[in-house]
């Protein structure tokens, strides 16, 4: 924790005197569209210090915006004794290999965007080092912190015989304009037709490693076993989404995911049992728009749950705050992010392979 | 790309104004110096009008005034007159009255039967004892809308402290404004508003001004409802792009509709309520 100097930090909402160091290691969208946006509305708890991206120029237009300096090397930064949160941004083929420098490097929290891993030798690197490190690893899988989801979930008994997850996305590029004010170039949707069995399932595991990953740890508080599920069907929606539905242990888990080219998006997840009904409908990525809203329905009525004013990715970083200040103990174990990836690696894995054996 | 630097007047807006910012990282940024392209000035104080004047000086580009409430005409005047003759900008970012979604709202026809009612609650924009601040947005927001001609009848504190309660016409039609403004922090903040005409309705929903929650636009006719696409944006957020795009041009037009607004309410604003414009 390094004490702050600016004039910014006279703002008397502030309970601390100091605030706690972040470095990203990346400087590519992620960093711009969402997190600095979200730590420009905690600065009386965090001050980016430093940055580190192999491409020096985003490396710099990106401390140029949060006064940081920026690292030589991969080394200069991680021995920066002023990070006590250091944040992996870097492309997602690379989030093991630098998550597991940060954990050797015992800094205090250690922060990876998700998906923590993109396959099972990967993840397995990572759990090795994180037993051995002393740091806190936290995934950027912002809808497991959502006030409201919290809320809702602490309700729900396991009679889970149905969950159904449910998103429809306009394109990302909207959605970052109105949290950055920028977004990255991506090329025009097209709908490829048919596609061979290789790029079916090249496709729906990008799809579930980079959209239904939101929701994988979601559906495991609800049915447990979806991390050894079998996959009952398996379709891929084109030009980007995925139709699936799973057997976990007996609860059956439809997901369904798009990404599309009109204005309204859609984020829900809901649970059916016996006994009772769960519904969260959530704000869609980027957008600093509140939190979910959502009820929990049950033999005694419903239960409404009003949206709070801030959102998954806010509240990651204030669990990471409390974390790093030793203010109470809000974030899941370790193992609970870890074996999330495992789930949404053997869904995306299983899928990739019922597609190719159909085809 | 020109980025232009941002400096506050006090540090009481320093949360709000720095959030904002940081979704424009391209555009702005911060300088701790006392003379910068921007300031930003708390429209929360009685004084803000002072204030922006005072910043005008030290501001190359312009003055943006965070949530202003309801102040005295005079030291208002002053201000319009001395941004005029320096050419520079003053920008009201409005929460409620400057949400971008107002801009894809259709108003009914307005006639005999036409009723226009508001209910506004939870707002951190006023604070308790100033229910009249929430009662002017919702002033504002009709003007915005496109009713142009709103006056008021009474503004009565209930409570006295937490609601005051608008009843008015527009002067061009027989049609009857009811407006009631509760500070309520037990409820979720949010503006409802429910214009009813002969055969057509609108009801717009606007979400409280430090979220980018998006605001419902519903418009209603015999052929059936069309909403408006959701726009994730605060009306500050939506102020502070206009700077940058069209610094001499909206500008003004919102400074006299504010003025115009500010001349409806002095003639029913309390004693007390004058006396802390002193």
């Amino acid at each position: 924790v390094s004490a702050s100097s600016d004039v910014w930090t006279a703002v008397p909402t502030s309970a601390l005197p100091l605030r706690i160091g972040v470095g990203f290691l990346g400087a590519g969208p992620a960093v711009r569209t969402v997190h600095l946006p979200t730590l420009s509305r905690l600065t009386d708890l965090f001050q980016v210090h430093t940055v580190y991206d192999l491409d020096e120029q985003a490396a710099f237009r990106v401390a140029g915006m949060c006064e940081a300096r920026v690292a030589a090397d991969l080394d200069d930064f991680l021995n920066d004794a002023a990070l006590d949160v250091v944040a992996v941004c870097t492309p997602d083929r690379f989030h093991a290999q630098h998550t597991v420098r940060c954990l050797e490097a015992n800094k205090s929290v250690v922060f990876c965007e998700k998906p923590l891993a993109t396959n099972k030798e990967d993840l397995a690197s990572i759990r090795t080092a994180a037993q051995a490190s002393s740091s806190t690893l936290v995934v950027g899988t912002m809808h497991t912190f959502d006030p409201v989801w919290r809320a809702l979930s602490a309700r729900v008994s396991h009679d889970i015989t149905l969950v159904r997850s449910r998103i429809t996305l306009p394109l990302n590029t909207k959605f970052e304009r109105w949290a950055a004010g920028w977004s990255r170039p991506v090329p025009p949707m097209s709908n490829p037709g048919k596609l061979d069995p290789a790029a079916q399932a090249a496709l729906i595991s990008d799809a579930v490693l980079g959209l239904a990953m939101h929701d994988v740890p979601l559906i495991r508080r609800l049915a447990p076993e979806v991390a050894a599920s079998s996959i009952v069907s398996a379709r891929v929606i084109t030009p980007f989404g995925y139709a699936l539905v799973l057997d976990a242990g007996g609860t059956v888990v439809q997901l369904t995911g798009l990404i599309h080219e009109h204005w309204e998006p859609t984020w829900e997840l809901e649970a059916i049992g016996s006994s009772q009904h769960l519904y969260t409908s959530f704000t869609p990525s980027f957008v600093h728009a509140g939190s979910a809203r959502g009820f929990h329905g049950h033999s005694q009525g419903r239960h409404e749950f009003e949206p709070r004013a801030w959102n998954g990715y806010e509240a990651e970083w204030r669990s990471i705050a409390a974390q790093a200040t030793d203010d109470g103990a809000p974030l899941p174990p370790v193992t609970e992010f870890i074996d999330d990836c495992e789930a949404a690696l053997h869904i995306a894995g299983e899928a990739a392979k019922l597609l190719g054996e159909e085809s | 790309m020109t980025m232009w630097t941002v400096s506050i007047d006090e540090p009481t807006i320093t949360r709000s104004v720095r959030a904002i910012l940081g979704s424009l990282l391209d555009d702005y940024s911060w300088t701790p110096a006392r003379r910068a392209d921007v300031i930003a000035v708390d429209g929360s104080r009685d004084d803000w009008p002072a204030r922006a004047h005072r910043a005008l000086g030290r501001a190359s580009r312009g003055v943006v005034v965070v949530e202003p409430t309801v102040c005295a005409l005079e030291p208002f005047d002053e201000l319009v007159d001395s941004t005029r003759q320096a050419g520079r900008t003053v920008l009201l970012a409005e929460g409620i009255a400057g949400h971008a979604a107002l801009e894809h709202a259709t108003l009914p026809q307005l006639h005999g039967t036409s009723f226009v009612e508001l209910v506004g609650t939870g707002f951190a924009i006023a604070a308790e004892g100033r229910a009249h601040d929430l009662a002017f947005c919702q002033v504002r927001l009709l003007q915005e809308l496109g009713l142009r001609e709103v006056t008021v009848s009474s503004l009565t504190d209930v409570g006295p402290a937490v609601a005051a309660t608008v009843r008015g016409t527009i002067s061009s039609s027989p049609a009857v404004i009811d407006l009631l403004a509760t500070i309520a922090s037990g409820a979720p903040g949010r503006y409802e508003l429910h214009l009813t005409g002969g055969a057509e309705a609108l009801h717009v929903r606007l979400p409280a001004p430090d979220t980018a929650s998006p605001a419902l636009v519903q418009y209603t006719d015999s052929s059936g409802s069309h909403q408006a696409p959701a726009l994730y944006e605060t009306g500050h957020r939506t102020a502070w792009k206009q700077l940058l795009v069209q610094p001499h041009t909206s500008a003004p037009r919102r400074l006299d509709r504010f003025r115009d607004a500010l001349a409806l309410f002095q003639p029913h604003l309390t004693q007390a309520v004058e006396e802390s414009f002193q």
